[in-house]
């Protein structure tokens, strides 16, 4: 299969086991071909993403990003796309994060153009939902 | 001096040589016919000068009035001739030397031998006349006097008769003049004004000396006038004196008023609650209340000996002269300060001073008012208010930072807790339903590495928490060389393998804090300076101590890859913040030494630039 139409499963957290388990979570799902590029900081992410074209004909990609990592975090990665308006429009973005704080509840409303928000922990079915609502 | 002279039918004057009459006849038109001797001797003259002459001629006549020469038609002589006005009597003066002689001139018509003329006699009357002319200058004077007198002056008897009065104005008498001459005081004034006023007379009389008293006004009217009476012995009179009366009731006033404030200032300087003293221009006390002993200590007998500035604290002399010397000049008022007395006891106390001088009419300083007041419980107050805040402050300091740390935690509880924890739920659900024998081993061993690391961080929050409570912490006098030699023996190995060189310079060689925190931050500081180092130069570390304002600061300077700082320095001492890729880092080394130097009360900050190095900064507080 042509790997320019694989969606691509972008994943940025810094925390390896979750990386692990996304990658588990993502073997399981067989409605349509994926490809998963996961990265453990914002930094190699944005990295990837300016030396990679990501549009497929099989739907946008779509970002999973924590909020807490070292050098960048998740909210600093949206002051960073939030002015590449092409790159948001063919893209859908989730934040995961394990924090329930006001203060990043806050944050999220900044960023209107970030499609939701995943609490940690989180089950395989709420990201197979994800993947399968409609383009 | 009316001479009858009508008598005299045919007077022959040069026959008429007895007695002092100066005789001289003239003709119609005042040509003297007859002079007799005593005329010529009387003006000056010769007879033989005088004969066929006229006497205006010969004789210039002065008015008695004036003293002004008169001209020939103003004399008598002349007028008599004129206006057929005879036998009249006129005073001339005639000019002899400097003296004027005056002679009263009778004139009167005669007809002898078909003659008509006129008879004039005179005689010198000079010393009547300077007599009157010295009465009527001593009426003058006395006159001025009168005038210029503000009192009653009465001439009295023995017994206490009016017998005469002068005054300026007539308004001031007691009774108008005709209701009181000639009676006595007794039948005037009430007995107890009459009376010991007519003793007084009697006595000074008798002792030929002068009396005075004083007495309030006998009219119901004018209570509130005082007089003062004065009884003066008349110069060679048995039985007259001089009763002078003179309206005091300004004066009584204005003592009264003195004596009023006298006493005002009395009450106020002996019964103040400020200890007041007056001292001279040289400080030395010339009088003092109770207070200021009560202040001070010393009598006030031992306060008049002594100079101010004898018992004032040193630091405090040399203000205190200043200003007594710009007040003594006149350029100040009065000025207050605050200042220490040595109490008697040998103790200070703390008083605020605030000094004015009075001054005479000629603006000459007399002597200085001071006036003190015991300030030392409110001093004491302010000292334990001022030690009060430092340490509300401090309290409020360790608060914030508590609560700061708090937040911290909560941060950590969500980022550094959650996090690793939320992964476990999520793999035993996926070991629930898998049936991969693989999949199931692989996710066993990632919830063992998820518990691994849950502990870690638990333990590395253990170790934070253990600082917070830093009971168990020895102080101790720490030589940072000695310290600095400790802990570069623990990185001889990265030192040797990176060719770094560390420089100290000391310039604190010591401080009062627990020796293992010391170690700790100076570890932690060299172990970040030698691990993010610059790939094409060798690591070069200065640490250096100097004294700051409150405290001994601590730099570590390297010249490694930098901290981006706008971007990072929030989360610089941050739990598990790392911020350079490609090291091994925990990112727990700099939250630790920021807890370990917070909670001893000091602070760390950072200068930094990437690639161009950093400069760490602790600042001691030290506690002693």
């Amino acid at each position: 299969m042509n790997q320019e139409n694989k969606r691509k499963i972008i994943l940025i957290d810094d925390n390896a086991i979750l990386r692990t388990i996304f990658g588990y979570m993502l073997q399981g799902f067989s409605d349509y071909p994926l490809e998963f590029y996961p990265f453990k900081n914002a930094l190699d992410a944005l990295d990837f993403l300016e030396s990679h074209d990501i549009s497929t004909s099989s739907g946008p990609a779509i970002l999973f990003v924590d909020i807490s990592m070292p050098f960048m975090t998740g909210w600093e990665l949206m002051d960073v796309l939030e002015d590449k308006t092409d790159f948001i429009n063919q893209t859908k973005i989730f934040i995961i994060s394990s924090s329930t704080s006001q203060s990043d509840q806050e944050q999220l409303a900044n960023y209107p153009f970030i499609n939701g928000f995943i609490l940690k922990p989180f089950g395989k079915e709420l990201l197979y939902e994800i993947l399968r609502a409609p383009l | 001096m009316h001479l009858e002279r009508n008598s005299l039918s045919a007077p022959s004057a040069q026959t008429q040589s007895s007695g002092l009459e100066g005789l001289i006849t003239t003709s119609e038109d005042g040509t003297i016919l007859h002079i007799n001797g005593r005329a010529c001797a009387l003006l000056a003259l010769e007879i033989k000068d005088a004969k066929g002459k006229k006497l205006h001629q010969l004789i210039t006549f002065y008015s008695s009035e004036d003293a002004s020469p008169l001209t020939a038609k103003q004399t008598p002589f002349q007028i008599a001739l004129k206006n057929d006005s005879y036998d009249q009597e006129t005073i001339l003066g005639i000019a002899t030397g400097d003296t004027f002689r005056w002679f009263v001139f009778q004139i009167s018509p005669f007809a002898k031998e078909n003659k008509t003329g006129l008879l004039v006699s005179f005689i010198d009357v000079s010393k009547i006349i300077n007599q009157n002319h010295a009465l009527k200058d001593k009426q003058h004077q006395l006159q001025l006097l009168v005038a210029s007198l503000n009192d009653l002056v009465f001439e009295v008897t023995d017994t206490g008769v009016f017998k005469n009065y002068w005054t300026n104005d007539p308004g001031l008498l007691f009774y108008p003049p005709e209701e009181f001459l000639n009676k006595s005081l007794t039948e005037l004034f009430p007995a107890d004004l009459a009376i010991p006023t007519t003793q007084l007379i009697q006595k000074s009389l008798q002792l030929n000396r002068e009396f005075k008293m004083e007495f309030q006004s006998p009219s119901e009217q004018h209570r509130d006038k005082w007089y003062s009476l004065q009884i003066k012995p008349i110069h060679r009179s048995q039985n007259r004196i001089a009763l002078v009366v003179s309206d005091i009731t300004k004066q009584i006033e204005s003592t009264e008023k003195i004596r009023f404030n006298e006493h005002k200032f009395n009450q106020a300087f002996h019964f103040s609650g400020l200890g007041i003293a007056l001292t001279n221009l040289d400080g030395y006390c010339i009088e003092s209340n109770h207070t200021l002993t009560k202040i001070l200590g010393y009598t006030q007998e031992e306060l008049s000996t002594t100079k101010f500035s004898h018992n004032t604290h040193p630091d405090d002399v040399e203000r205190d002269i200043e200003l007594r010397e710009k007040l003594i000049r006149g350029e100040i008022e009065t000025f207050t300060i605050q200042k220490r007395y040595r109490h008697k006891l040998g103790h200070y106390v703390w008083c605020s001073v605030t000094i004015a001088a009075v001054f005479d009419n000629a603006n000459a300083p007399l002597f200085l008012i001071v006036q003190v007041q015991d300030i030392s419980e409110s001093k004491k107050n302010i000292e334990i208010l001022k030690r009060q805040k430092i340490e509300s402050d401090l309290v409020k300091m360790d608060l914030e930072t508590k609560v700061r740390q708090l937040e911290e935690f909560a941060n950590i509880l969500a980022h550094n807790l959650k996090g690793p924890l939320s992964n476990m739920p999520m793999l035993i659900d996926e070991l629930k339903v898998s049936t991969d024998e693989n999949v199931k081993a692989d996710f066993l061993d990632l919830l063992k590495i998820s518990t691994e690391q849950l502990t870690e961080t638990l333990h590395d929050l253990g170790e934070i928490l253990e600082l917070r409570s830093n009971k168990s912490l020895v102080f101790e006098d720490c030589d940072f060389l000695h310290v600095f030699y400790k802990v570069k023996q623990q990185y001889i190995g990265e030192i040797q393998q990176k060719n770094a060189t560390i420089s100290v310079e000391f310039n604190v060689t010591n401080i009062y804090y627990p020796k293992i925190y010391l170690e700790s931050i100076l570890s932690n500081l060299i172990s970040n300076a030698l691990r993010f180092t610059a790939n094409d130069k060798a690591p070069c570390i200065e640490i250096k101590t100097s004294i700051e304002e409150n405290g001994t600061l601590l730099t570590v300077k390297d010249n490694g890859l930098g901290i981006n700082l706008p971007k990072y320095k929030s989360q610089l001492f941050m739990f598990k913040k790392v911020f350079h890729r490609g090291f091994e880092s925990k990112g727990i080394g700099l939250f630790l030494t920021r807890y370990q130097v917070e909670s001893l009360g000091g602070k760390i900050d950072v200068q930094s630039k990437p690639n161009e190095g950093s400069i760490f900064s602790v600042k001691f507080l030290e506690r002693k």
